[in-house]
């Protein structure tokens, strides 16, 4: 019986590997053209194959089945490809150039945008305003559309979708016309207003299953106990549902940070540029690219993100796990 | 210490309606068992009580004082859910220390009142746990404790021991009464469970559809149920009901005497506890002739089914009856007789299903 449950499990897990291989395949091509390539792009080769080792390699440690084995592999995993990339031919060359080339364009010509720091720091903003605006925004809507059966409710929650129809790019024109009368536009805040905006059906639905899945005896409960309504919601409630406000406030960090488009549309001057401008800016063509460059500026604008999912993810995991107390 | 009055109080959900115009009055340090079947309003009535909900009609009164409008927080009450709504992020000593939060009343004073409540409930050893590593019991008397460290004057609780394991019960219906008495308490119970209510009440109220349908000491409603439905309620296995028709003195079912009572001529419902019924050897004189169709012996009775020219019968005859049998034992098939009490049947209108005698409750 258990070693059927290993071949299945293996058979499972080459499934997925099988299933992420063309993402794998990416993320190697980014990293051996950071390693090694200069102004033209690396041959595909290599790169697959690297993807195609690492997802291997990261297959065979989520099947290993000792915990501090696994944790070793990770480790041993993680200082091979970081000490590769450092000792590699161009490695350090294209971070620096990569982040230096805010002041020294590739293609040369007249620039007056934002340094690498000064473009993430802007990225940073966005992000974290968006994630914090969101999440509170969408746990307390959700809140209410769980617990309360207000008037016009389904209108609300059948709107929340329906706004989701038209092509974002159409939406943006009015909004931005709505960030000039609040003198928003080339603002951060004017950028988390649109974000959310966009954001928050989906996030508001999301937040109010989380809702209805929490027993609303233990409400009642923390009334009869002494709480108040406010109370009550603050101690259990919120706990309850926080892994989801956490999924919600990852979710929408890692927008935040890669959103292109509406950044494009809110940030009119260089020197506000976000991060992904930034990245973007690098990539265009007329200036000639370098792909080294934009290779190692790719792995360095997926650390944010990866940075967040990281410390969410104890927190997201456990989501669920205290529901079945009240089955 | 508290005397619970409910005056005509109503509570709908949309067009149902789940608490109908319920007149009540729950006395002062004792415990009252809501009982009826499941859906029949009596969570609903608790909520009521506790605050939780506003009746949309009538009026609550604690000791006189109308409580409309009155907080939860400022009703004295400690409620015992039915899934016992413990806090699944806090452990045991912060479940029971939560409502001591809205007391302020300090921290030596606070640890003081956890451990003596602790104890009482007997959870001292499980205070560092958290809830999702109890067991049913355990959850049961962490809930207790956490309703009533504040110590208020009246305990409600919705299914206390429906998600105990049995043998755990009775230990558990023990602390109850125990803890009830200790700190005097004005307790409700609802329940769907007649031998719990038995067990735990000194009263019953029974609900149901949203009604109640009777009120009164424990004893009463079984000697004495206003009603066919009461008596199906606490009568295991179900009450024999029969229609007969009263003549001169007699309850005729065809041209068997059934039994005898003093009732005016015309149609009635006749009432026979199966546990009231005795079987008697075949041909036994002033007996009703059966035959046996089914037998289900359990451990202290049998559960019988027999057909009589008056209708199928359900007699529950004591083990200790049956081994005594002097003739062939009894199994499906067997002849035999069955003996009715006079003074022990219940009579009931067919239309109204109101009982017509005996007339008086001494119980």
């Amino acid at each position: 019986m258990r070693e059927t449950n290993r071949l299945l499990n293996m058979v499972w897990a080459a499934g997925l590997a099988a299933v992420s291989f063309p993402l794998a395949a990416g993320v190697g091509w980014l990293l051996w053209t950071a390693a090694t390539a200069t102004m033209s792009p690396a041959a595909p080769g290599p790169g697959f194959a690297v993807g195609g080792a690492a997802l291997v390699y990261a297959t065979a440690i989520a099947l290993t089945p000792n915990r501090r084995l696994r944790t070793a592999l990770w480790l041993i995993g993680a200082a091979a490809a970081a000490s590769a990339f450092l000792l590699s031919p161009h490695g350090i060359e294209n971070i620096a150039a990569a982040i230096s080339s805010g002041a020294a364009p590739a293609g040369g010509g007249p620039f007056n945008g934002p340094s690498a720091a000064s473009a993430a720091a802007t990225g940073l903003i966005v992000a974290t305003g968006h994630a914090a605006l969101t999440t509170a925004a969408a746990t307390l809507a959700g809140y209410v559309c769980s617990r309360s059966a207000f008037r016009g409710q389904s209108i609300f929650l059948i709107g929340l979708f329906a706004v989701q129809a038209f092509p974002t790019m159409v939406l943006l024109a009015p909004q931005f016309l709505l960030l000039h009368q609040l003198s928003l536009v080339d603002a951060p805040g004017g950028a988390i207003l649109v974000l959310s905006a966009l954001e928050l059906p989906f996030a508001i639905l999301f937040m109010k299953a989380a809702f209805d899945r929490t027993p609303v005896e233990l409400e009642l409960s923390a009334l009869a106990d002494g709480a108040s309504r406010a109370e009550a919601f603050r101690d259990a409630a919120l706990p309850i549902a926080a892994p989801a406000a956490v999924a919600v406030a990852v979710l929408s960090f890692m927008v935040g940070w890669g959103d292109y488009v509406v950044a494009q549309i809110v940030f009119v001057s260089q020197e506000n540029w976000t991060f992904s401008m930034y990245v973007h800016r690098l990539a265009d063509e007329n200036l000639g690219v370098d792909y080294g460059a934009l290779a190692a500026l790719s792995l360095v604008y997926a650390l944010p993100s990866l940075f967040c999912l990281a410390i969410g993810r104890h927190v997201v995991m456990r989501s669920g796990a205290w529901t079945r107390l009240f089955e | 210490m508290t005397e619970i009055t409910l005056e005509g109080v109503t509570r709908r959900w949309g067009e149902t309606v789940a608490v109908r115009d319920v007149r009540l009055c729950l006395p002062s340090g004792r415990i009252t068992a809501l009982v009826g079947p499941s859906g029949g309003g009596k969570t609903t009535l608790l909520m009521l009580i506790a605050g939780l909900l506003r009746p949309q009609q009538g009026r609550i009164l604690f000791d006189g004082a109308d409580m409309r409008g009155v907080a939860p927080r400022m009703r004295d009450i400690g409620f015992v859910f039915q899934n016992y709504a413990l806090y699944p992020h806090m452990d045991v000593r912060r479940n029971i220390a939560y409502p001591l939060k809205f007391l302020k009343l300090g921290r030596a004073e606070t640890d003081r009142r956890i451990e003596e409540i602790a104890a009482a409930v007997n959870v001292e050893a499980l205070l560092d746990r958290r809830p999702d590593a109890l067991s049913g019991g355990q959850r049961q008397r962490v809930a207790l404790a956490r309703a009533l460290v504040k110590r208020p004057r009246i305990l409600l609780m919705d299914e206390p021991l429906a998600n105990v394991d049995a043998p755990k019960r009775i230990a558990l219906r023990t602390l109850i009464r125990d803890i009830q008495r200790h700190f005097a308490l004005t307790g409700v119970i609802a329940t769907h469970d007649q031998s719990e209510a038995l067990a735990l009440a000194d009263n019953i109220a029974c609900i149901s559809d949203g009604g109640l349908l009777q009120f009164g000491p424990s004893a009463a409603l079984i000697k004495a149920p206003e009603n066919t439905a009461v008596a199906k309620f606490f009568s295991w296995p179900e009450i024999n009901l029969l229609p007969v028709e009263m003549k001169n003195g007699g309850a005729m079912s065809g041209i068997v005497v059934l039994a005898r009572a003093a009732i005016r001529d015309g149609p009635a419902l006749i009432g026979l506890r199966p546990e009231h019924l005795r079987i008697a050897g075949d041909g036994t004189q002033g007996a009703l002739a059966g035959v046996v169709t089914n037998v289900q012996p359990l451990a202290r009775e049998a559960i019988i089914t027999a057909k009589t020219d008056a209708g199928l019968l359900r007699i529950a005859a004591p083990a200790r009856d049956l081994e005594n049998w002097r003739e062939a034992p009894v199994a499906a098939g067997a002849r035999i007789s069955i003996l009715i009490d006079d003074a022990l049947a219940l009579y009931f209108d067919p239309q109204s299903l109101a009982r017509i005698s005996p007339r008086t409750t001494d119980g």
